[in-house]
């Protein structure tokens, strides 16, 4: 149970993906070692996708890149 | 005037004038002998104490004379030496002002050096502080406005992003992460 979890990555998008995206999402995540998927909807971070994965977090919202604009400024 | 006829008198008659005045050379001799032992006890007895007295005051006035020329040398030293003294007392109370002055302008110059320093040291403190209440505040302006136009922008993007865009941004996300 423990290793499943482990494997199973955690993607926010701010709206629904179409199924070539969630397609090219998933070949993602599984090239990273996750045999699984759970999506989460969240408005909040503007747009684009954070993807996380163990320990890691692949954040291309336009939130957190904004947040990254911000903090270079 | 009787008497002058007296004698007259007498020398018509003929006879001695020491006779008629009953004068015997015995008695000039004795007279004479007593005006001898007297002056000679005048002599002994009232000349010679009195010379020896005068001579005596004589020596006495000579020394008195000699210590008040003494004494007036001396004096006359001591009005020098005082002099000299006064003389160098000026000098010295002169040296003393002369030198009180200097040290008081020195120690006058050394307060107007200090307070110049530190009015400099206060200025420049002052100014550093300013240059960085200055840097702080624009730092804080600069960071208000990047708040402000990442808040805007945020709320720009948010209600313009199509689903197209959003589709594009994640597959451009992917393709970056892919690469890494």
């Amino acid at each position: 149970m423990k290793a499943k979890a482990k494997n199973r990555a955690k993607v926010v998008l701010a709206m629904k993906a179409d199924g070539e995206t969630v397609a090219k999402i998933e070949a993602f995540v599984r090239s990273r070692g996750c045999d699984g998927v759970r999506y989460k909807i969240d408005p909040s971070i503007g747009g684009g996708i954070v993807i996380y994965i163990g320990d890691k977090v692949y954040d291309g919202s336009v939130k957190g890149r904004l947040a990254s604009v911000k903090r270079s400024v | 005037m009787e008497f002058g006829i007296a004698v007259t008198q007498l020398l018509a008659e003929g006879g001695s004038i020491f006779d008629s005045l009953g004068i015997t050379w015995e008695s000039i001799v004795l007279h004479l002998f007593n005006l001898i032992v007297l002056t000679v006890g005048l002599y002994f007895l009232l000349f010679r104490p009195v010379k020896k007295m005068i001579k005596q005051r004589q020596e006495k006035v000579k020394k008195i004379e000699k210590e008040n020329a003494d004494l007036n040398d001396e004096v006359k030293k001591m009005k020098s030496s005082s002099e000299k003294v006064l003389s160098d007392a000026k000098k010295e109370a002169a040296a003393i002002h002369e030198s009180a002055v200097k040290v008081a302008n020195q120690k006058a110059d050394d307060i107007v050096a200090e307070a110049r320093e530190r009015a400099k040291t206060l200025v420049e403190q002052t100014q550093r502080e300013m240059d960085e209440e200055r840097s702080k505040l624009r730092s804080d302006i600069e960071r208000q406005i990047a708040d402000v136009s990442v808040a805007v922008a945020e709320k720009v993007i948010e209600k313009q992003i199509t689903p197209e865009d959003n589709k594009a941004l994640i597959e451009k996300c992917l393709d970056e992460w892919s690469k890494e």
